[in-house]
Formats: C-alpha cells, sequence, structure tokens
C-alpha cells in the first residue's frame, strides 16, 4: 500500500487530488477512531459553558442566566487557595522528579540482572503497590501511624527512646508520608516503561563500548539515559500536564481526611470535594474542573515550548 | 484494485460495526415505540372508548384511564433488596386496581444516593417520586429541579396532610413554596444524646435519672475509667464530631455557622454558632476529657461506628439523637444493653423534618399522578408495610398480641426483604411494630414530636445562593479545626480564637448578615416575633 502510494507520487507530483483518492481506504479506517473521539471527548466540552452559568434544569444548560466568573469566585474566596495550590504544585512536581528519577533507577538496575526469572519475579513485587487500592493503603498507612497501637508509635519510637507522635494531628510529617506513599504506589508502574524502552536498546551499543573499555557506569550515562531520552520527555510532559490534578485517593484517603491535617494535605481535588459535597452546585463544580484543565493545557504548551527550543526532536507537538 | 477493494470493504464493515454497537438500544427503543404507536392507531380506528375519554377528562382528573408507570427513588442503607421485585409486583396489585399506575421502586445504597439523583435528575432521567435530603434541598432548588407542590398537595394530597400535620409540612418550604413533604418518624430530637453501656454505668453506681447535664458526665466518666483503664470512654458516632449531637444546642438553620440560640426558643437573633459561650463550654469540656485520657488522640482518623466499638469492647460510649425506642434499637447494634442520657432538652426545628422528604422531580411527567400515588403511600397500610417489612408470610408473620416477627416460612435463613428503614417511605406510624418494641411506639413517637420543644424560626429555610462563596469557605475553615476542638486534641482557647478569625475573613458576617435579613421577612410574613 505505501509502496504504491510513494510510487504513485514520484510519478504524478502534485495532483493533490490523485493522493487524497488513494488514500480514501486509509482515512475511511480512521473514521471509527474519530468519530469515538468526537462524541466522547469533544462533544462534553460544550458543557463547560455551565461553569459561567447558573444551571436551571428547566432551562437547561444552553438556556440558564450567564453569570461570567462567579462560580469560580469561591476557588479564589481564602487564604486556601494559595494554600491548596501551593500544595498541588509542590507535591506534583516533586512527584514527577521522584518519580522519573527512581523509575529510571530501578528500571535501569532490573535490565542488569541476568536471570530473567528474578527479573519477572521483581518487577511483579514493585508493582504490586500499584494495583492495591488507595483506601487500602490508607489502612496499612494507619496500621503504622496509629496513635494507639500503631506499629511506629508502639514499637519503634520506644527503642529510640522517644516520645509518642500524634500523627494524625500534626501536619509538619505528612509532606514527607504523603511522598513516601506515592513513590511505594507508583514507581513500579512508571518503572515498566523504562524498562521496556532499556530492553528496546540494540545490545551493540554496549558491546562496542566494552570494547572500548567503557565501564558499568560509562555505558549507563553514554548510551542507556540518551537511548530513553525521548520517552523520559514525553512521560515528563504528561505528567506536567495534569499537574494541576492530584491524586484524589492519595491526598483524602492516606490522611483519612482528617482536618488538623489540612494545611499539608489539602489540594484542589480535595478542596473542591469537601465545599461541593456541602453545596453540591452543578456550576461551581465545572468552574473548578474548567480551571483545572486551563491550567493544564497552558502549563504542558509551555513545557512543549521549551522542549522544542532546546530539543526539537523530543518536542511532543 | 481487489486489494483496494478489499480495504475500503473493511473500514466499511468496521463503521458499521461501530454504528451497530452505538445505536443497537436506540433501534430497539424505536421499534417499541413504533409498536406501541401502531397497537394505538388500530385502537383508535376501532374508536374504543378508554383512548379519547381519558384525553377529555385528563385535565381535570389526574388518575385518568390511561395508565401510568412511575419511578420512585428513595435511598435505603444496604441498596437493593433482594425481594425488591416481589414487593413492587405486590404494590402494583393495589396502585394498578386503585390509580391505573404501576410504580417502580428504585432504592439507591445511601452512599450513592445524592450523587446519582443528582445525575439522574441532570439527564432528566424517568422519574417521578423522589426522596429530597435536607444538604441537597438548597442545590435542587437553585437549580430548579423540583416541582412546586403547593398546590398539588392541597388538590390531591389531602390525605397527607392528615397523616403528616400541617406543621411539620411547612418544613419544606423554601421561598413561601411546599417542595418537599416530610415522613411521619421521629421529627424532633432528644439532644445532648449520649449512648452508654448499661453494665459499666451500673457498675460505677449511676443510674440513667443521675446524669442531668454534661458536668454531671465527669463522675460517671472518672469511674468507669479507673474500672476499665484500656476502655477508650467516648469515641464519635461514624466518624463525626462529638459535638454534634451531645454538644449542640442551636437551632442550626440548615448550615449550623449562623444560628440561634437555645434551639431557637427565645429570639430571633441570627449569631456565629462558634462565637457563642456554649460553644466554647463544651470545647473545654471536650479538653478535659481528653486530657484525662477518656478520649482517643486517634479520633480523627477513626472512621468506625460507634456501635461496633462498642460492640468490641473498646468503647464505652459514643453520641446519638435520642428518640423513644433508640436504647432498643442500638441495644441490637451494639450486641449488649446500652441506654441512651440526654444532657440537653427535646428539641425540634426545621432542618429536621427536612432530613428526608419526597418531592417530585422537575421532569416528572404528571405531577399530578405523582402526587396522588405519594398521597396513597402515606394512607394506605397494605402499602406502607409491604414496602417496610415486606410480605405477610414471606418476610414476617403477625404475632398473637399484634407484633410482628419473623416468618416461619424463612425457617431462620436471612429475609430477602430487610430495608430496616420504615422511616423513609411516609408513614411510620401505620406499620407494624416488631417484636420486641412496644406496641405503643409509635404513639409514643407522635407524643415526642409533639411534645418536643419548636423553634420560633420553625419553616423557615435559609436560601444560601447568594452566599454560597462564603458558606463553602466556612465550611473549609470548620472542617479544618472541628474535629481538634472538639474533641479536645488541641488547647481550646489558641485554636478558637484562630478559627474564628479565619472564619471572619471567610466571610461568616455575611452569612450571618444575609440569613438574619430572610428570616425577618419571614418571620413578618407568617406573623413571628
Amino acid at each position: 500500500m505505501l509502496n504504491t502510494l510513494a510510487a504513485s507520487e514520484n510519478r504524478k507530483a502534485g495532483s493533490v487530488w490523485r493522493r487524497l483518492k488513494f488514500g480514501i481506504p486509509l482515512y475511511t479506517m480512521m473514521i471509527p477512531g474519530f468519530i469515538y473521539l468526537f462524541v466522547n471527548n469533544y462533544m462534553p466540552m460544550a458543557g463547560l459553558i455551565v461553569a459561567f452559568k447558573q444551571y436551571d434544569a428547566r432551562k437547561g444548560i444552553f438556556g440558564s442566566d450567564f453569570i461570567g466568573f462567579q462560580n469560580f469566585k469561591y476557588l479564589f474566596a481564602t487564604k486556601d487557595a494559595l494554600v491548596i495550590t501551593r500544595n498541588t504544585l509542590l507535591y506534583n512536581g516533586v512527584f514527577i522528579v521522584l518519580n522519573t528519577v527512581l523509575s529510571i533507577f530501578i528500571a535501569i538496575l532490573l535490565s542488569e540482572l541476568f536471570s530473567v526469572g528474578a527479573r519477572k519475579l521483581y518487577q511483579s513485587v514493585i508493582l504490586l503497590p500499584f494495583l492495591i487500592s488507595t483506601v487500602i493503603a490508607g489502612y496499612i498507612v494507619y496500621g503504622f501511624l496509629s496513635a494507639d497501637s500503631g506499629f511506629i508509635n508502639k514499637s519503634i519510637l520506644p527503642l529510640l527512646g522517644i516520645d509518642d507522635i500524634s500523627w494524625y494531628n500534626e501536619p509538619k510529617y505528612w509532606p514527607v508520608i504523603i511522598t513516601l506513599v506515592y513513590i511505594w504506589k507508583n514507581v513500579g508502574y512508571n518503572c515498566i516503561i523504562y524498562l521496556s524502552a532499556i530492553i528496546g536498546i540494540d545490545r551493540q551499543y554496549y558491546e562496542a563500548a566494552a570494547l572500548e573499555g567503557a565501564g558499568k557506569v560509562r555505558q549507563i550515562f553514554s548510551i542507556t539515559l540518551p537511548m530513553i531520552k525521548s520517552v523520559t520527555i514525553m512521560l515528563i510532559l504528561l505528567a506536567i500536564g495534569r499537574i494541576f490534578y492530584a491524586d484524589f485517593g492519595l491526598f483524602y484517603q492516606v490522611p483519612m481526611n482528617s482536618g488538623a491535617l489540612f494545611p499539608t494535605t489539602n489540594v484542589i481535588d480535595t478542596y473542591v470535594y469537601r465545599s461541593l459535597i456541602q453545596i453540591g452546585n452543578i456550576g461551581m463544580s465545572s468552574a473548578a474542573g474548567f480551571y483545572q484543565s486551563i491550567v493544564g493545557l497552558v502549563l504542558v504548551s509551555v513545557s512543549n515550548l521549551v522542549i522544542r527550543r532546546a530539543d526539537p526532536e523530543s518536542a511532543l507537538f | 484494485m481487489k486489494r483496494r477493494l478489499i480495504s475500503v470493504m473493511l473500514a466499511a464493515a468496521l463503521i458499521l460495526a461501530l454504528f451497530a454497537a452505538c445505536g443497537g438500544n436506540e433501534e430497539s427503543s424505536s421499534k417499541e415505540t413504533g409498536s406501541t404507536q401502531s397497537s394505538s392507531g388500530s385502537s383508535e380506528a376501532e374508536s374504543s372508548t378508554p383512548e379519547s375519554s381519558s384525553e377529555s377528562s385528563g385535565e381535570e382528573e389526574a388518575s385518568g384511564s390511561e395508565p401510568m408507570n412511575l419511578v420512585v427513588a428513595y435511598p435505603l442503607i444496604n441498596g437493593v433488596p433482594q425481594d425488591n421485585k416481589l414487593i413492587e409486583a405486590e404494590i402494583n396489585k393495589i396502585t394498578q386496581e386503585k390509580l391505573n399506575d404501576t410504580i417502580e421502586l428504585m432504592p439507591i445504597s445511601m452512599g450513592n444516593y445524592q450523587q446519582q439523583m443528582q445525575l439522574m435528575l441532570a439527564s432528566a432521567e424517568k422519574l417521578d417520586c423522589f426522596v429530597i435530603r435536607s444538604n441537597s434541598f438548597n442545590a435542587y432548588y437553585s437549580a430548579n429541579q423540583m416541582t412546586d407542590l403547593t398546590d398539588l398537595i392541597q388538590e390531591y394530597g389531602q390525605g397527607i396532610i392528615e397523616a403528616v400535620g400541617q406543621s411539620f409540612i411547612d418544613a419544606g418550604k423554601l421561598d413561601g413554596k411546599l417542595y418537599g413533604i416530610t415522613t411521619n418518624r421521629d421529627l424532633a430530637i432528644g439532644h445532648g444524646g449520649l449512648v452508654v453501656r448499661q453494665d459499666y454505668m451500673e457498675e460505677a453506681g449511676y443510674k440513667k435519672e443521675d446524669i442531668k447535664t454534661i458536668d454531671d458526665l465527669d463522675g460517671l466518666f472518672a469511674k468507669v475509667h479507673e474500672n476499665h483503664p484500656d476502655v477508650q470512654i467516648i469515641t464519635s458516632n461514624s466518624g463525626s464530631s462529638i459535638y454534634g449531637t451531645l454538644g449542640m444546642s442551636f437551632d442550626p438553620l440548615t448550615d449550623g455557622f449562623a444560628v440561634l440560640r437555645n434551639f431557637g426558643l427565645d429570639d430571633l437573633t441570627v449569631v456565629n454558632a462558634f462565637a457563642t459561650e456554649e460553644y466554647k463550654e463544651y470545647c473545654l469540656h471536650a479538653r478535659k476529657w481528653y486530657e484525662a485520657g477518656y478520649i482517643s488522640a486517634d479520633i480523627a482518623a477513626v472512621t468506625e461506628g460507634g456501635p461496633s466499638q462498642v460492640k468490641a469492647g473498646r468503647a464505652f460510649a459514643y453520641n446519638n439523637r435520642y428518640k423513644p425506642g433508640a436504647d432498643n434499637q442500638e441495644s441490637k447494634i451494639c450486641g449488649t444493653p446500652v441506654v441512651t442520657l440526654t444532657v440537653l432538652s427535646d428539641a425540634t426545628y426545621t432542618s429536621v423534618p427536612q432530613s428526608f422528604m419526597w418531592g417530585i422531580p422537575y421532569s416528572a411527567e404528571s405531577p399530578e399522578r405523582a402526587m396522588e400515588y405519594l398521597n396513597e403511600q402515606y394512607t394506605n397500610p397494605d402499602i406502607m408495610n409491604l414496602l417496610a417489612w415486606g410480605i405477610e408470610g414471606t418476610h414476617y408473620d403477625m404475632t398473637d398480641d399484634g407484633h410482628i416477627t419473623a416468618a416461619a416460612a424463612l425457617n431462620g435463613a436471612e429475609s430477602g426483604y430487610n430495608p430496616s428503614a420504615g422511616w423513609i417511605f411516609g408513614n411510620q406510624f401505620i406499620t407494624h411494630v416488631w417484636e420486641g418494641d412496644d406496641l405503643n411506639l409509635y404513639k409514643e413517637l407522635k407524643a415526642f414530636n409533639d411534645g418536643a420543644d419548636k423553634s420560633k424560626a420553625f419553616g423557615f429555610t435559609f436560601n444560601s445562593d447568594s452566599v454560597l462563596t462564603e458558606i463553602a469557605a466556612v465550611q473549609g475553615v470548620y472542617d479544618q479545626y472541628k474535629i481538634g476542638l472538639e474533641s479536645g486534641l488541641v488547647d481550646t482557647e489558641a485554636t478558637l480564637s484562630q478559627m474564628l478569625s479565619e472564619m471572619e475573613s471567610a466571610g461568616i458576617g455575611k452569612i450571618i448578615e444575609e440569613k438574619q435579613r430572610q428570616l425577618d421577612e419571614w418571620a413578618e410574613a407568617n406573623g413571628v416575633s
């Protein structure tokens, strides 16, 4: 198919219609996917307009009264606005850096294992936390941190001669706890993607490097890392696009929704959930989603622009 | 050429498959309507009487000869009971004959109810009667999703008015119009309720009558703590703050931030709940209990209910509302005899009857028919007993003295219909009484409702539309501090003043001002002072 297409292009260069005609079957095959994408991802976007409206069921989404940015006001009404934006951005920033570095590190370790069986075993063990529901993860954490019967308060701290800590009332420890739980849960998943990229690298590079006298570390820095650069950048870009969305379960279930911890565990998603569970206003919930997507879009575009300046090959678009 | 033909055909097949998958439902449903149309067409051709008569009389009389299917949605703690369809069929026998209606029962598990209702209303799904909960009342109103029942109930719901009483019906009004009808159940609250283990209390040498105020609890707690140092003295019921049911002495006026003191019995001055003496005093009490070791430091993280902690022998008491029959009910869940102590008075205010109301959504096909059905549900003991207890002989049997008990036919197996929610269906007072409860239970409950002190603002509902932003912000502040303050985990003075200043900047003043304005208007319109 491609051969004929290329050949015809050579023969009758410039004839756009000819090229289109040959492409028709290919384009036709695209239609189902396109329709799906349109119906599922683009058509609902029209509904975003409800974020600017005083929703009235009898008038419908499009007939409701327009009220401008009224629905967005509650997002910025208090000092919480600053706290939740800061928490969301900082946590996700830290997650992106740590998760990328650790995933690549573990992927490289795994790829260096000789025994395929051992590699599969380690990989499964590392992936397992990813498959555990956050609610259960929350209770595992509770098993460690409970004030009355927790493992840390009852077994570890007495050994060190430290007094009990009331974990669920002390916000200052939670940036570390949340980050640890996140890494524990997510590293395995990203690691698989990097591992498959590393396995795809031609072994000949390493053999040549070894012949030239390059050690393991040299090989990793000069061959492995440059070869998985585009995968890394792509994953980071995708993560940046979601930097304004927090993992709801992680910030709601793991701290057990404890109010005292809000200064360090309240993020946009939990804030919106808590205020709207009380109010249940459709316009205001849409406003929160709208705000998150706009910031996400801006961040992805900007970081893509930066990357295109630095290295056009790796940019997403 | 041949290859191109094949690829075009393949692509076409793909698209067709996609459409077939998407349109499958639509096609079959359109076929159905087609067939009903054709059948109605043929009946018209025969000029049959029911068709024409229903058309002419449809305007004046709601329950015509035209059959109608009504979807009735309500929350149940355990979701859909196994024998739901059997109950539905039995109810239909009654309603088909009386109203020419068929009923489709749609129980939804309590946890999902709010969300699922929001989706059903937003997509205008078929729905004719539904239960409105107080926390959604304002949202439905703001989105105009409920039907105004003011005239409908006069015309088709006289039985409901008689059963529930005009005064409790008025609690479903917003801006002067009726949108929700409360159900006959406990419509007042025994405030300051604390459920305690009877054996531990007696061991400590106390009787129920000894406890009259919150101060009396100190001695009891100290004694029980001495006897059982490993048992947590007081725990919160299902993760909520203990304060809400044990310490609160306001008419919360929906949100609980801008309130009337002393259950609204004295005057109509709206105040900041957290700046009152009562609130601070309660917090100091909780602080004292926490420091004495009566409250666990984990209380903020525990989501287990009070009864299961008592059952496991880990707790002595938990907060709960009191109503007649409560001791029996709680003892059953706790697996050990418990009694409810009350340290405040019995009172009622608008939000109590509002917590479960029946309403008709804006999308209802015929609000008149829906109201007629609701009237039947509230007044017909057969329907009420079917909904509350199931089918006689299958799910329950009558005993000789007029109680009901588990059906002999079950042979001790689990009943397929046990919603344990007779209070949600409209009129619990006309249902049977389960063995073990007093036969006069519902008479007592009615006396309790009528005897409780009633807030002066009873019947007033705050329309929060103009201060939604402030309510969300104040809620955020409150959520952060409430468990710490109200369970005594933190220093009361410092934290309370911190919370108050944050609430001030979150706009609690604006909520109070707006509420006072609406309340004054309401008072003038209703002649209350």
